[in-house]
């Protein structure tokens, strides 16, 4: 186990450190001068001599790798530079603008599981039955529809005509009703139908036919053996779209007005705000590498023949 | 049809339970994960929520918009911050402008000049910062040169030598001719605020009829009611203005009475109010010009019939129509009718209505021809296929040059658009044959502006790279001329030469389109797009 975790440490940080490299570099071949960037915000273009000098106060004279050094010594230290925009800490930046985009990930998340789960299970257990059927046909609607267009439908209804919800996030818990509703209805939309189809497929394996001969209940063998049985795959497909939420999700965020990851990425990318987009990069990193690692870990936890295998190993 | 559908939803009570039901499980999860760790602002329940002042009911009225409170810090120097806070009524400048973008006094009553260089401007007494402070020409001198000495733009745009303060009188000398001090001052970057009192993180004090009061970046700005306002007592208590990034989610916020104003409403949502009793329409045109660029770099741009067949391939009176559902005015001149100099009037047009097939036959004569037979023109080895830019916020933009495209395509130019968030590198790198921008040309009245901006040679936004020795020279002139008629002549012989070479061609001037609930009194839109609130704005409850 300790050499597992030694292992998938340093993978771990190969893998930071190549994609913040990566970005790096992306970064310093771009075409865009941060120093103009910069100086060009006040409205005129500056002259050769300012952006010569800006230049030189910003280090953007110095070799790759020597900044790249410095950028990494500053991350250790939980610095990421100021951004290009308005001259804020880019990790204050990104710390005002993890809140909402955490809540928004942990509420959908949790209410993506909490009905695509028992709902998946039920359709497979009752394939081609009515509620298989009503279900497979809001699945399809659901995964088809653009989730800019469901957010909207979703205000239409719930602000404009039945007044529940305000239009414009208030900062408290009714304000994230409706993305959460958005988010959660898309991406339940695939979980149902991947539930369904791993459950399928355990369901028609001999032990089931077994469990059932010797009179085990019906609901025991679908929550229990059947619904520990398909939780691999099931994690897999959440850690995934976890990792991914916690990147942000723009056209929500946008159409909710909230000023969360997403948002803050897509005006750092307008702006060529390279500082914030850099330090996007890294908490992007980081999410799907901490994710994946504890899904690896947690497959050992549920499945004993992983955790053998990794032993053995 | 909807409608209807909705009605008979909300008929039946099960459909309520189970959304209800939704909703109570997307709560608990949310309390479960530890609640908001935002700090805003009261529920915004609708309309009517409102802060209590003095027992009695405070009259609060919110606007919105999708880009316009923009501001990033407090502090008037820093970028375009000034303009923001102007637009809440917090900030004032010593000139304003007029309906016809001339200056006229507002903390200044008065000034003058015998040389163009030395400037005596009297102030306004009584004058108080909402710091209580009040405002003298020490303070202001304090103020002006602070901002000179922060802002690269400010020294860009006025050579100031020294500034002396007595009293209420206040002379600045400045280190050269400059003829436009008036309109230059009212630009919102010189706006006058309390040096003393304010540290442009928490708290600025300005002179206007509103303190801001809360300040949230991109989310929300508050502006309570300043009493000692010089002008008079401001008609309401307080004012909340409120970014909404959707344009989609704006409208639905005014419909539904959640924001009683949308600022700088976004064309394609305006037929919603339109023909509506409830709600007025307030659009008036501006100095911004909605303009395509020809980048002279280019070898096929280079040529005067193909800038002048695409001009005429533009056909602008559609575009205003269709693009711009009405809210913008066709241009074939280069300046906005209101102006003194502006419209077309006295000016020979190269380009004075949409003509594909004149645009063709210009063409043709220019040499043009398909001599391969691949569908595009060519010449000399140059084929008239094209690459246009333009960025994707405002999506006029890109919709204009695809009608664009169908245009040329059909008489044998081919026309590749790229939108994108940023065009700015692209520009700089000079790869593009064509560039839509918008952008106002005018801010502060002052011609000049624009042409040493987008037409002078090596001008910082002249996107088609033009040169033009004559008119660089006229710039010049237009520089240290005073006298307004002569003035007017000079800009006209410009803009003549600008229409003569195609350098550029403005195809509208796009109106500023603030759309309110009519309960909303005591209120216009300003062309000048630097002003909203004043203390004459008013809502009645």
């Amino acid at each position: 186990m300790v050499r597992f975790l030694f292992r998938k440490l340093g993978l771990f940080l190969l893998v930071f450190l190549g994609i913040t490299f990566l970005s790096f570099c992306l970064t310093y071949l771009s075409p865009s001068d941060p120093a103009e960037i910069q100086l060009n915000k006040t409205g005129v273009a500056p002259t050769q001599e300012l952006l010569e000098q800006t230049r030189e106060e910003m280090g953007l004279n110095r070799p790759l790798l020597v900044r790249y050094g410095e950028w990494l010594a500053g991350l250790l230290r939980g610095e990421m530079g100021t951004s290009l925009r308005n001259g804020q800490p880019v990790a204050e930046e990104l710390l005002e603008a993890l809140p909402p985009t955490a809540i928004l990930t942990a509420a959908s998340m949790a209410v993506v599981l909490l009905l695509s789960v028992p709902v998946g299970i039920l359709c497979a257990r009752f394939q081609n039955g009515p509620l298989d059927l009503g279900v497979r046909f809001l699945t399809y609607f659901f995964a088809s529809l653009p989730s800019f267009f469901l957010a909207l439908a979703i205000l239409y209804l719930f602000s404009l005509r039945l007044g529940w919800f305000s239009v414009i996030a208030s900062g408290g818990v009714s304000g994230y009703v409706m993305p959460v509703a958005v988010l959660s209805l898309t991406l339940s939309a695939w979980y149902i139908r991947q539930v369904r189809s791993v459950v399928l497929t355990e369901l028609s394996k001999d032990y089931i036919e077994g469990a059932r001969a010797r009179g085990v209940s019906e609901a025991r063998i679908l929550f229990s053996h059947v619904l520990k049985n398909s939780l691999l795959p099931i994690l897999t497909l959440a850690g995934i779209s976890l990792a991914s939420m916690l990147g942000g999700t723009t056209i929500v965020e946008n159409i909710f007005s909230i000023r969360g990851l997403g948002h803050l990425a897509m005006e750092a990318i307008t702006a060529r705000d390279y500082p914030v987009i850099q330090g996007y990069v890294v908490w992007m990193a980081l999410a799907f590498l901490v994710v994946n690692f504890l899904v690896d870990l947690s497959y050992g936890l549920i499945d004993p023949r992983i955790r053998r295998g990794a032993e053995n190993r | 049809m909807r409608a209807s559908s909705i009605d008979r939803k909300k008929a039946r009570g099960g459909k309520r339970w189970l959304a209800a039901v939704l909703a109570l499980v997307l709560a608990a999860g949310m309390t479960a994960c530890g609640g908001s760790g935002e700090t805003t602002a009261a529920d915004s329940s609708g309309a009517g929520s409102s802060a209590e002042a003095g027992g009695e009911e405070a009259k609060v009225m919110r606007f919105g918009s999708t880009g316009y409170f923009a501001a990033e810090t407090l502090d008037p120097a820093n970028g375009w911050d000034g303009w923001y806070m102007t637009f809440d009524g917090a900030l004032e400048t010593l000139f304003k402008l007029d309906e016809n973008m001339e200056p006229e006094a507002a903390l200044a009553v008065s000034c003058e000049t015998s040389d163009n260089i030395t400037w005596t401007i009297t102030l306004r007494e009584g004058v108080t910062f909402q710091s209580g402070a009040p405002m003298t020409a020490e303070a202001v001198k304090a103020c002006l040169e602070r901002t000179y000495e922060t802002s690269n733009r400010a020294q860009e745009q006025l050579a100031i030598d020294s500034i002396e303060a007595e009293g209420q009188v206040l002379t600045i000398h400045l280190q050269g001719v400059n003829v436009t001090l008036q309109s230059d001052l009212t630009d919102p970057l010189w706006s006058v605020y309390d040096t003393e009192n304010s540290d442009y993180t928490t708290v600025v004090y300005g002179t206007g009829p509103y303190r801001i009061t809360s300040f949230e970046p991109f989310v929300e700005t508050v502006v309570s009611k300043y009493a000692d306002y010089w002008g008079g007592e401001p008609k309401l208590d307080e004012a909340r203005l409120i970014t909404i990034s959707d344009t989609e989610a704006l409208s639905m916020a005014l419909q539904n009475g959640e924001i009683d104003m949308a600022v700088a409403m976004p064309t394609s949502a305006i037929s919603l109010f339109a023909d509506n009793e409830a709600f007025v329409v307030d659009a008036v045109t501006t100095s911004r010009g909605n303009r395509l660029y020809y980048n002279m770099q280019r070898p096929a741009m280079q040529d005067p019939a193909v800038r002048q067949a695409i001009a005429m391939c533009l056909d602008r009176e559609g575009i205003a129509e269709s693009i711009y559902n009405g809210m913008a005015t066709p241009s074939y001149g280069i300046f906005p009718d209101f102006l003194s100099y502006g419209g077309t009037e006295g000016l020979t047009l190269t380009v004075d209505h949409y003509d594909s097939a004149g645009a063709a036959q210009g063409l043709a004569d220019a040499g043009w021809a398909d001599t391969n037979g691949n569908g595009i023109l060519d010449k000399d080895g140059v084929e008239l296929s094209l690459r246009a830019i333009t960025f994707a916020s405002r999506k006029e933009l890109s919709q204009v040059l695809e009608l664009l495209q169908a245009e040329l395509l059909s008489i044998g130019v081919e026309l590749k658009v790229d939108v994108m968030e940023n065009t700015a590198d692209v520009q700089n790198s000079g790869d593009f044959d064509l560039d839509c921008e918008t952008g106002v040309m005018v801010p502060t009245g002052n011609a000049q502006y624009f042409f040493n901006m987008m037409a002078v040679t090596g001008g910082s936004s002249n996107y088609s790279y033009y040169s033009n020795q004559e008119l660089d020279s006229l710039a010049a002139t237009l520089a240290v001329t005073s006298d307004d008629a002569e003035r007017d002549s000079l800009i006209r012989q410009m803009v003549q030469m600008i229409l003569d070479d195609n350098a550029l061609t403005v195809f509208n001037h796009q109106k500023m389109v603030n759309i309110y609930s009519a309960d909303v009194t005591g209120f216009s839109t300003h062309p000048s797009e630097y002003y909203l609130l004043d203390m004459n704005t008013d809502i009645q409850r």
